[in-house]
């Protein structure tokens, strides 16, 4: 009979702990993609705005955008675990003062993103799902660097035209770029997006522009804006989900890129 | 109120050297010099004719513009604190543009056009109460200038982000993308120093107090309205070109009378190169000091303008 009760003693303790499995919120679109990659989907609660990817991600409840997050409907949803991007998001402070624990992922490095996977795989129990995540992009990152061959060409990342708006050192697309052969002529600036002026990315030479995200309309001006300065630099551009979220697409994004720098180079130099 | 340094004639050609001498240093500074006689080659040639002129005449005419629209409201308003800002046309103006920019994301003239759509609206709001007075309007333009700030903080929370990106450039006040030509600027510059001129014998009755000037026949009301529309368009012509620069259009015409004395003839040419010269001298601070990288050039105007400011406060009482 004793042996009974402890039995259901520790059936009643054990339950609700495999139970408690955590409730997270995805308040950035990287952060939703990496909890999907490594399997912690079902367990997403509430996300940003802004998260699309995958299709699943599109019905959560939206409890932030990119400035805020909404207290009162976040708390509703009981989260346990909240990713954010960015450690002054407005709001966090309360979801802090009622128990929510909150992992700050800032990725300034391609590594950073997969130690950030990893991470999270621990913080929510899905260790092995992260794992094989990582994995997979490793085997991506060492098939875009067998094929980042040469010496790195130096291009120009134009995140915004007017004014103009660029990436430096400390962030991860800079890092993204060497990997896949190419060199940011602002990658030595500490900061991590700068402003800059037309005279200087002249002065800097590089050997391409990168437009993320851009229509087509768009990519038509910005060409015809950079012929009269640089002519002959190939223009193009790259999907900007892919490559401005750092999460488990990058190395699609890195992937694309590398493959369009390198026809440019092709075309750009094949009469040489 | 103030002590002059130097007899006005002789403070204003210096003034006009100074700021001569400064835009050739400024046009030629930056990444590498460039004598616009010898530039080396064409891409330096390209780089001092299409950028870095065309960038220091814009910076020139914006600055010149905000600190004679600032004398004006000074004079106007009858207070020192008066700057081109203060009865809200900033705030209407980026409301305007604002909007413009989400409705019409692909054109490029919709920022501007928008800007000075909405910097027209604010002033016409505020022409409403041109005949209040000055103490009256003053609070006017306060409380309408709250009313706008309110306006576009709800358009940037409803609007959707994609939609602001262009707004936000604009709003960090940006010399380089300045939609108006340099030309065009400067002819603003030079109708309102014209204007100033005109009208300095009247201002500088207005100096006195309302009761004195319309003793001396000076006819109020429509020099009052003159002056708002007038300094508002000012402002709006600014504001479209480069966003809003903060502290030129408040300190200038002060620096301006501590150095050449109040009267009008003298103080708005002296506002009008001041100003300028400020503006230009900090935009080739912003894109020189962190060079491959910008500074807002707004940062530097105050970080530059300040120190002087203080300096002749203390030293010129």
């Amino acid at each position: 009979m004793m042996r009974l009760w402890l039995a259901l003693l520790c059936l009643l303790a054990w339950v609700p702990a495999a139970r408690a499995e955590a409730r997270v919120l995805a308040l950035t679109p990287a952060a939703c993609e990496m909890l999907y990659a490594i399997g912690a989907g079902p367990e997403i609660v509430g996300a940003s705005e802004h998260c699309d990817y995958p299709s699943a991600a599109r019905r959560l409840p939206r409890v932030a955008d990119y400035r805020r997050l909404f207290v009162e409907p976040a708390l509703r949803l009981k989260p346990t675990l909240a990713v954010t991007g960015a450690a002054d998001l407005a709001g966090l402070a309360s979801l802090r003062a009622a128990g929510v624990r909150v992992m700050l992922v800032h990725p300034v490095s391609v590594r950073d993103v997969l130690d950030a996977m990893q991470a999270l795989g621990e913080a929510t129990g899905h260790a092995a799902g992260a794992g094989r995540a990582v994995a997979a992009m490793r085997r991506r990152l060492a098939r875009i660097a067998a094929a980042a061959t040469g010496p790195p060409m130096p291009v120009f990342y134009e995140d915004w035209s007017q004014p103009l708006l660029t990436e430096g050192g400390s962030s991860f697309i800079t890092d993204a770029l060497a990997r896949i052969g190419a060199r940011n002529v602002f990658g030595a600036m500490p900061m991590e997006t700068l402003r800059t002026s037309v005279e200087e990315v002249v002065r800097a030479r590089p050997q391409a522009i990168i437009v993320p995200g851009a229509t087509p309309a768009m990519l038509a001006k910005r060409r015809a804006f950079w012929r009269r300065w640089l002519p002959g630099v190939p223009v193009l551009s790259v999907d900007a989900n892919l490559m401005q979220r750092p999460g488990p697409r990058l190395v699609d994004g890195m992937a694309e890129l590398q493959r369009r720098l390198q026809q440019a180079d092709g075309h750009v130099h094949a009469p040489r | 109120m103030y002590m002059r340094l130097a007899r006005p004639a002789f403070a204003l050609t210096g003034l006009l050297v100074l700021t001569l001498v400064l835009l050739a240093v400024a046009a030629s500074s930056g990444a590498g010099w460039i004598n616009p006689w010898h530039p080396g080659d064409a891409t330096s040639a390209a780089i001092y004719w299409q950028l870095r002129l065309p960038r220091v005449l814009t910076a020139f005419a914006v600055g010149g513009l905000l600190a004679v629209a600032g004398a004006w409201f000074q004079v106007m308003l009858q207070n020192p604190l008066a700057e081109p800002y203060i009865l809200g046309v900033a705030g209407s103006a980026a409301s305007g543009a604002v909007a413009a920019s989400a409705v019409f994301p692909a054109s490029a003239w919709a920022m501007p056009a928008g800007a000075f759509a909405g910097a027209s609206l604010g002033i016409a709001v505020v022409g409403l109460f041109a005949s209040l007075g000055p103490a009256r309007l003053l609070l006017a333009g306060v409380v309408l200038a709250a009313f706008w700030a309110a306006v576009l903080a709800l358009l940037l929370t409803l609007l959707p982000a994609r939609a602001l990106g262009r707004a936000f450039g604009w709003m960090l006040g940006d010399i380089a993308s300045s939609p108006l030509s340099p030309t065009l600027l400067l002819a603003a510059l030079a109708v309102s120093v014209l204007a100033g001129l005109w009208l300095s014998v009247s201002l500088d009755r207005l100096l006195l107090g309302e009761m004195q000037a319309r003793a001396l026949g000076v006819p109020i009301r429509r020099l009052h309205l003159g002056l708002l529309l007038g300094a508002s368009a000012m402002t709006a012509v600014a504001v479209t070109a480069a966003g809003t620069i903060g502290f030129v259009g408040l300190v200038v015409p002060h620096l301006v009378r501590m150095l050449i004395g109040p009267m009008h003839r003298w103080l708005i040419p002296g506002a009008a190169l001041a100003g300028g010269a400020l503006l230009v001298v900090a935009d080739t601070a912003a894109r020189t000091v962190v060079a491959p990288a910008e500074l807002p050039v707004g940062v530097l105007t105050a970080l530059l303008g300040v120190p002087v400011f203080l300096f002749l406060l203390v030293h010129r009482r």
